[in-house]
């Protein structure tokens, strides 16, 4: 019972600290003036989530900011958006890190960066109803690349951080 | 080739490979289309085509407003000149050099720092209003890639 309560403690702590840094990221000026390119610095928590929790964890951590997010900042429309690009890179980060055998998370970032791009782009094209946007794919590629491969390492350095058991 | 390739390196190895060949191909295909010019340009909303017309045809610039008010039955519509109205609005100014977004009301704006494009390769798209700006077809006075 203690240790239920302590986990649910921590994972709302996680939750709470993903939508900080949501936050803070969007207040920033786009560094690169194309749709959908982000640091992404969020998805952080959430594979840190995924590694020490595991998946139904990471899952509700990311559910709960999607939706305190779109609360408090966005809209339906972001919310979509968010949301697809979250569950595919969190799913893809499940699968990934299980043939890696959990080794290697900059190659799972960097795979879930990638296809929350995928996600993203495709919800655009559906939403806006409009192929050309297709022309941004290869800049959507190389950012989820790059800032993926940012999250994986962020991540296995946070990892060995040892939360206090007291 | 001492190191023998187990099965434990085989997955990172053709994933590392996997994300090297996007990233040279993303590269490649952005380098390649940087020049390239288009001509028409097609102004979409909402999935609808509001507005087209050729960069050459323009004389000194040309500023329209795109509205896309969800509560304007009419929307989503174009009118000439800077005159923002409505919940979701965006004005565009199109010159021969090119297209660009000065105004918008839509949260990140990111639509207006994607600044002048005229090139099939770059649209110009606003997310939080539907919109999508493209420069289509061939140039007259250029010999770079078209589509």
């Amino acid at each position: 019972m203690k240790k239920d309560t302590r986990k649910i403690v921590t994972l709302g702590l996680l939750a709470a600290l993903s939508l900080a840094i949501y936050a803070f990221e969007s207040i920033l000026p786009p560094v690169i003036p194309v749709p959908g390119i982000k640091p992404g610095l969020a998805n952080i928590i959430i594979l840190f989530t995924l590694k020490r929790f595991g998946k139904k964890e990471a899952g509700s951590v990311l559910l709960v900011r999607l939706l305190l997010s779109a609360f408090l900042f966005g809209n339906a429309t972001s919310l979509i958006y968010s949301a697809a690009g979250g569950f595919s890179a969190l799913l893809i980060e499940i699968i990934f890190d299980k043939i890696l055998s959990g080794n290697h998370l900059c190659l799972t970032g960097a795979f879930g960066g990638l296809f929350h791009n995928i996600a993203q782009l495709l919800v655009a094209i559906l939403i806006m109803q409009s192929t050309p946007i297709f022309f941004y794919a290869p800049y959507l590629c190389i950012s989820g690349i790059v800032t993926g491969l940012f999250t994986g390492f962020a991540t296995h350095f946070l990892l060995k951080i040892k939360i206090p058991e007291t | 080739m001492s190191r023998k390739i187990s099965k434990k390196n085989i997955a990172p190895l053709i994933m590392t490979a996997i994300l090297l060949i996007l990233i040279t191909v993303s590269a490649v295909w952005i380098i390649y289309n940087e020049k390239s010019k288009g001509e028409t340009v097609t102004i979409v909303s909402n999935g609808v085509t509001v507005w087209t017309g050729d960069l050459s045809s323009v004389n000194e610039e040309l500023i329209v407003t795109v509205i896309s008010d969800p509560s304007d039955e009419k929307s989503p519509y174009v009118i000439e000149g800077n005159s923002p109205r409505g919940s979701h609005y965006n004005v565009v100014r199109i010159t021969r050099e090119g297209v660009s977004i000065i105004d918008s009301n839509c949260a990140n704006r990111i639509c207006i720092h994607e600044g002048i494009t005229n090139s099939p390769a770059k649209p110009i798209v606003c997310l939080p209003n539907r919109l999508m700006i493209t420069v289509t077809g061939k140039a007259h006075d250029t010999d770079a890639i078209t589509y």
